[in-house]
């Protein structure tokens, strides 16, 4: 039983092989989420124009509250 | 029915990461970094560093794509020329489809994440860029006319425009002349490329002006459009994004560059052939630094004015 086991959990020369592919890859779409997590932040932190903002968004009232 | 051969394909080469960045001509997206990265921080709208990078990235991304795509397209030619034989497809390191698949998905990215995190107007231009020069240039142009590099230059010229229309959101005089600058430069850039690998691009069947008009009327072209480029590349001088530094940058290149084009234009294919096309390729680099020479001052002037460290007088006309 323990055989078959280590049977299963040995790892296939393909993915030895891919395995730097797998990992930049994995890097690649990591940094993507990073950048969309910090482009999100700078765009609900600073104002960028008319075309962020919320229907009936005005200063003025959140001030005043 | 098992296809029980499927894993002896798995023994064949695996693409590497580096192949796909390969397809992408890390080179060319170097130039297109820079000069999108001059047009948005010399624009008079300052951007946050974290969109400025951003959107840059998603230019560069949108120009290497455009790459992937000529580079499926041109699979057929590139195994023939010396210069492109080592392409991750003639090189059988990428298969066609997937160069396809690569340039596709990352065009397509990058002007949706361009329109998110910049403007629709610059994702918009992003998307003309990429379509000029995967279709209009490589598909079309390309192995049509000797003028193939002269209208499909406006793909390399696209970048600073973009990168201005991130910042402000619309197209300007300065970056019209940002845009010329680099339409220009690009005939005579390659022209002078082309006259020393006159052999490869005949041998691709590719028709070059040297190919098709011969070597003595690529010369002359090219000390036209030097002469041509000297105007506009001054004329930047004399706007906003201009000032003394950059006037004087760009009144040295001009003539060192004009002086090269006359040189070129006095040689023949004797006098090339005797010395291995050393003024030939000279010129060629050359003009690398006369461009990124240009953009450099265009920088330092930003910077300055950024500084209050600017001329103020500093005549501006256009």
């Amino acid at each position: 039983m323990v055989l078959i086991m280590s049977g299963f959990h040995k790892e296939h020369e393909l993915h030895t092989r891919r395995k730097g592919r797998n990992i930049s890859l994995g890097v690649a779409l990591g940094l993507f989420v990073a950048l969309i997590f910090a482009v999100s932040i700078v765009k609900l932190s600073i104002p960028q124009g008319e075309d962020i903002k919320a229907p009936n968004f005005s200063l003025d009232a959140v001030v005043s509250e | 029915m098992i296809d029980a051969n499927y894993m002896d394909d798995t023994k064949e080469y695996d693409v590497q990461f580096g192949d796909y960045v390969d397809l992408l001509k890390p080179r060319v997206m170097r130039l297109v970094i820079f000069t999108a990265a001059v047009g948005l921080f010399t624009a008079p709208v300052a951007v946050h560093p974290v969109i400025a990078f951003a959107t840059i990235l998603c230019i560069a991304i949108g120009a290497g794509a455009s790459g992937a795509l000529n580079m499926w397209w041109d699979a057929d030619i590139d195994a023939i020329m010396k210069r492109t034989v080592t392409r991750p497809i003639p090189s059988g390191r990428v298969a066609k489809g997937e160069a396809l698949a690569v340039g596709l998905t990352l065009s397509f990215l990058a002007v949706m994440m361009l329109g998110l995190f910049g403007n629709l107007f610059a994702a918009g231009l992003l998307a003309f860029t990429i379509f000029f020069y995967a279709v209009i240039y490589s598909m079309w142009l390309k192995r049509s006319t000797p003028q193939n590099i002269v209208i499909g230059g406006a793909a390399g010229a696209f970048p600073p425009m973009i990168g201005w229309a991130v910042a402000t959101g619309g197209v300007s005089l300065e970056s019209i002349l940002m845009f010329a600058l680099i339409f220009m430069w690009t005939p005579p850039h390659f022209w002078a490329l082309a006259l020393f690998r006159n052999e490869d691009y005949k041998a691709a069947g590719i028709p070059m002006l040297p190919v098709i008009r011969g070597t003595k009327v690529t010369r002359h072209h090219i000390l036209v459009y030097s002469i041509l480029l000297a105007p506009i590349a001054i004329a930047l001088a004399f706007t906003q994004i201009g000032g003394p530094l950059y006037f004087a940058v760009a009144v040295c290149f001009n003539v060192l560059f004009m002086i090269g084009a006359f040189r070129l234009w006095l040689r023949n294919d004797a006098l090339a052939d005797a010395d291995t096309y050393r003024a030939e390729k000279r010129f060629f680099m050359f003009s690398i630094l006369y461009l990124f020479g240009h953009f450099v001052a265009l920088l330092v002037e930003a910077a300055l004015r950024a500084f209050d460290l600017g001329v103020s007088n500093w005549p501006v006309w256009f």
